[in-house]
């Protein structure tokens, strides 16, 4: 028996197998610790996006910018809520889990990307919990459960797959240059203002309009959107970007990180 | 029948004069043509092999590679050249308690730290009382392990990690746990281990324990194999190099 373990797709299923007791484990630890000495625990997943939203609305509406006549503006922002900050939650949890796990790294032999995967679902479970209250605010808006609700579950598969793919991605650079996680406090601060959460596509001047088409996450956020406020079922041509967003990162990410795998036991 | 097989393995590690992992650092660096590296061969051309049910000991000098050759068969660095065949899973010893997370209960570590290390829901289960037992944690199991002891951390990474049944035990200076009489417990166990069939790879810095557990030893230095051969002459060989006068 040889050592050591390639990237293919075969190989990959088959320790996502052998190590899913690994995986499971290290999910439930984080999601345990998370809340684990906070007196309201597991209610701060549901908590933290209604708190967020309800600032931001009464920002929003009260203060500045009047809601911009976007109709159901609390839903509107709630959804970009749960989405930007879920992902940028996974994002800085996954750049972490290299450099993070040194200690065992260094010793014991597991598949590296089981660290930063695992980093990425337990974090994501937070997304799915923020469902909850989302879908109570819906009602409460009386934005009435409607069958396009069944494809809630798909948008947010493929926004994991893609924040898995950033996840490998960031986890990886992250090994390499200290810098990132600076960086990366920067870049999702211009991320979060150049992504349509608190206005409306149609606010922007006119030639930034189409930049949009190359934000994953203005997808992902219309995508829950056409769901959840429009009650309609997203179309084809939504289904496919975010489709193509997921897959694409989810390979880049994967190839940085098999690339530079090897050589992270000299830099952590 | 070999259990492990060590064939001509080289490593080189490249080490940068200064440590560098900054983007902007790295970037000026490369632009005064200042990104020098220090290259060196931390294995040479190693080859050694253990046959099943035997314990080998690895001594040398510090730096001469020990730990690196263990980290080359436990999969965790690659050579760059060279091969490592082995007829079984390898279990490391691990450093006590790099796995813990200290937010969690003892019990909830053994299934952590259990399936770091690679071990099925099923066995880890099957084996709970067996290692709350040899730990002698009693009720403190369930408690947060960040209020343990540092003995009563060691002896739960101890009875972890020596718990199972290892086809191939990877021992790196870790014998050194707990009280007097918990180290005697934990040498029986590691003897238990041996005469149960495991593989055993040791290194320590004692030669005594050495000639006392191993039946061969490989002597490396500078990231070559100086001596192979039974404990007892290559220990003597290695001791009278240690000691030997200062040359010049």
């Amino acid at each position: 028996m040889e050592q050591g373990y390639k990237f293919s797709l075969k190989g990959y299923l088959k320790y996502l197998k052998r190590y899913r007791f690994l995986m499971e484990q290290l999910v439930s630890r984080d999601f345990k610790t998370k809340y684990k000495r906070s007196v309201l625990g597991v209610f701060w997943s549901f908590l933290n996006p209604l708190l967020m939203m309800a600032v931001q609305y009464v920002v929003f509406t009260e203060l500045i910018f009047r809601g911009g006549g976007i109709p159901h503006y609390a839903m509107y922002l709630l959804i970009g809520i749960v989405i930007f900050n879920g992902f940028n939650d996974c994002c800085n949890q996954a750049m972490r889990a290299i450099v993070g796990n040194a200690g065992l790294i260094t010793k014991v032999f597991v598949p590296k990307f089981i660290y930063p995967a695992s980093k990425v679902l337990s974090a994501s479970l937070n997304i799915i919990l923020a469902m909850i209250p989302l879908l109570m605010v819906a009602l409460f808006n009386k934005l009435w459960p409607h069958p396009s609700w069944l494809f809630i579950p798909l948008g947010l598969f493929m926004l994991i797959i893609f924040i898995m793919g950033m996840g490998l991605m960031l986890s990886s650079l992250m090994v390499f240059f200290r810098d990132i996680e600076f960086l990366w406090g920067v870049f999702s601060t211009v991320w979060m203002y150049a992504t349509p959460i608190i206005y409306d596509i149609n606010m922007l001047p006119e030639w930034m309009r189409p930049i949009e088409q190359f934000n994953p996450l203005y997808h992902y956020i219309t995508y829950m959107r056409t769901i959840v406020i429009e009650r309609a079922v997203p179309g084809l041509y939504q289904h496919a970007c975010c489709l193509g967003i997921a897959v694409a990162f989810l390979i880049i990410g994967s190839l940085i990180f098999r690339k530079t795998q090897d050589r992270f036991i000299f830099y952590i | 029948m070999d259990m492990v097989r060590v064939e001509n393995v080289s490593i080189k590690f490249r080490l940068m004069t200064d440590h560098i992992t900054g983007i902007k650092e790295t970037i000026i660096a490369k632009a005064k043509g200042k990104l020098k590296y220090h290259e060196f061969w931390a294995l040479n051309d190693v080859s050694f092999s253990v046959e099943k049910g035997e314990v080998l000991g690895i001594v040398g000098h510090n730096g001469a590679g020990k730990s690196t050759v263990l980290k080359i068969i436990a999969g965790i660095m690659k050579p760059n050249s060279g091969k490592v065949y082995l007829g079984g899973n390898v279990v490391p010893m691990l450093e006590l308690g790099s796995g813990f997370d200290y937010d969690l209960t003892g019990r909830e570590n053994i299934f952590l730290n259990g399936a770091i290390l690679g071990y099925s829901k099923e066995f880890l289960y099957e084996k709970y009382d067996e290692i709350l037992a040899f730990s002698e944690l009693g009720e403190f199991i369930d408690n947060p392990i960040r209020n343990y002891s540092s003995g009563m951390l060691m002896r739960l990474a101890f009875s972890i990690a020596t718990i199972v049944q290892p086809e191939i035990l990877i021992c790196d200076e870790v014998l050194a746990v707990g009280d007097e009489r918990f180290q005697a417990k934990s040498y029986k166990k590691m003897m238990e281990l041996m005469n149960g069939g495991a593989t055993v790879l040791f290194v320590s810095h004692n030669i005594d324990q050495i000639k006392n557990m191993c039946k061969h030893v490989v002597w490396l230095d500078h990231g070559q194999v100086k001596m192979t051969g039974d404990a007892e002459t290559v220990c003597n060989a290695y001791r009278e190099w240690l000691y030997r006068p200062e040359e010049g």
